[in-house]
């Protein structure tokens, strides 16, 4: 059960921002804002899973040699199911 | 969050992103990660099943199971009965099309295609009438 102390603490945390930093409010980085910084990094960085080669792979796929396969290959897998595709008129995406 | 399409799916898992893509997180919808896993588990005579073949098996994880910091599939179903209205509406378009137009209507009313010849006449006509803005980052 929490402390009236630690409540106390609880409350002053809630009423502002957590601030590291000699400068704090004044230019102080706040630990929210380096997660989310560090979070997009990781985003941004893809899959850490991958290989290099894995990578200029899936490269040649989407932007490279092998895009005409890529879209081939989707438009098939739609074309042959009948739940995903249907629709009246369109050639590629139904 | 931003829904996107398979081109930018694979290209973010791969490190690849693209300067139009805004940051922020990203979300497949089911069907399109259908389509990947389809194209990926598909017959080994398939072009594409072959050349994936190369893959290595954590480079195939990548796609069958995406890392949650880099990419989300959408849960689909919250989105199945407006996809079922939207469908009747369109004439009964397939799961495809639907989930992706109320993905998009979902996640801030627009969605991202990494090439146009992704986006299909029968979506873009229908986004139109939705005003689900379409972008094609590159």
């Amino acid at each position: 059960m929490m402390t009236e102390r630690a409540l106390e603490r609880t409350e002053r945390r809630r009423g502002g921002r957590l601030v590291v930093g000699a400068s704090g409010h004044d230019g102080g980085v706040s630990i929210g804002e380096d997660l989310l910084e560090e979070r997009r990094r990781r985003r941004r960085a893809g899959d850490p899973r991958l290989t290099d080669a894995d990578r200029e792979l899936l490269r040649r796929l989407t932007t490279g040699d092998l895009v005409e396969e890529f879209q081939a290959a989707l438009d098939a897998v739609s074309a042959a199911d009948p739940l995903l595709g249907g629709g009246p008129d369109d050639d590629r995406d139904d | 969050m931003i829904v996107i399409d398979e081109y930018l799916a694979t290209r973010v898992v791969s490190g690849d992103w693209p300067a139009g893509l805004p940051d922020d997180e990203l979300a497949l919808p089911a069907s399109r990660h259908w389509r990947l896993l389809q194209a990926l588990h598909g017959s080994r005579d398939g072009q594409l099943s072959r050349i994936l073949a190369a893959l290595t098996d954590a480079g195939r994880d990548g796609i069958r199971h995406p890392h949650p910091e880099v990419l989300s599939v959408l849960d689909p179903r919250p989105l199945l009965d407006e996809a079922a209205v939207l469908a009747g509406r369109l004439g009964g378009t397939g799961l495809l099309v639907a989930e992706t137009l109320v993905s998009g209507l979902a996640h801030g009313s627009r969605l991202f295609f990494g090439t146009e010849r992704n986006v299909g006449r029968l979506l873009a006509r229908a986004a139109g009438e939705l005003d689900i803005a379409l972008h094609v980052a590159t």
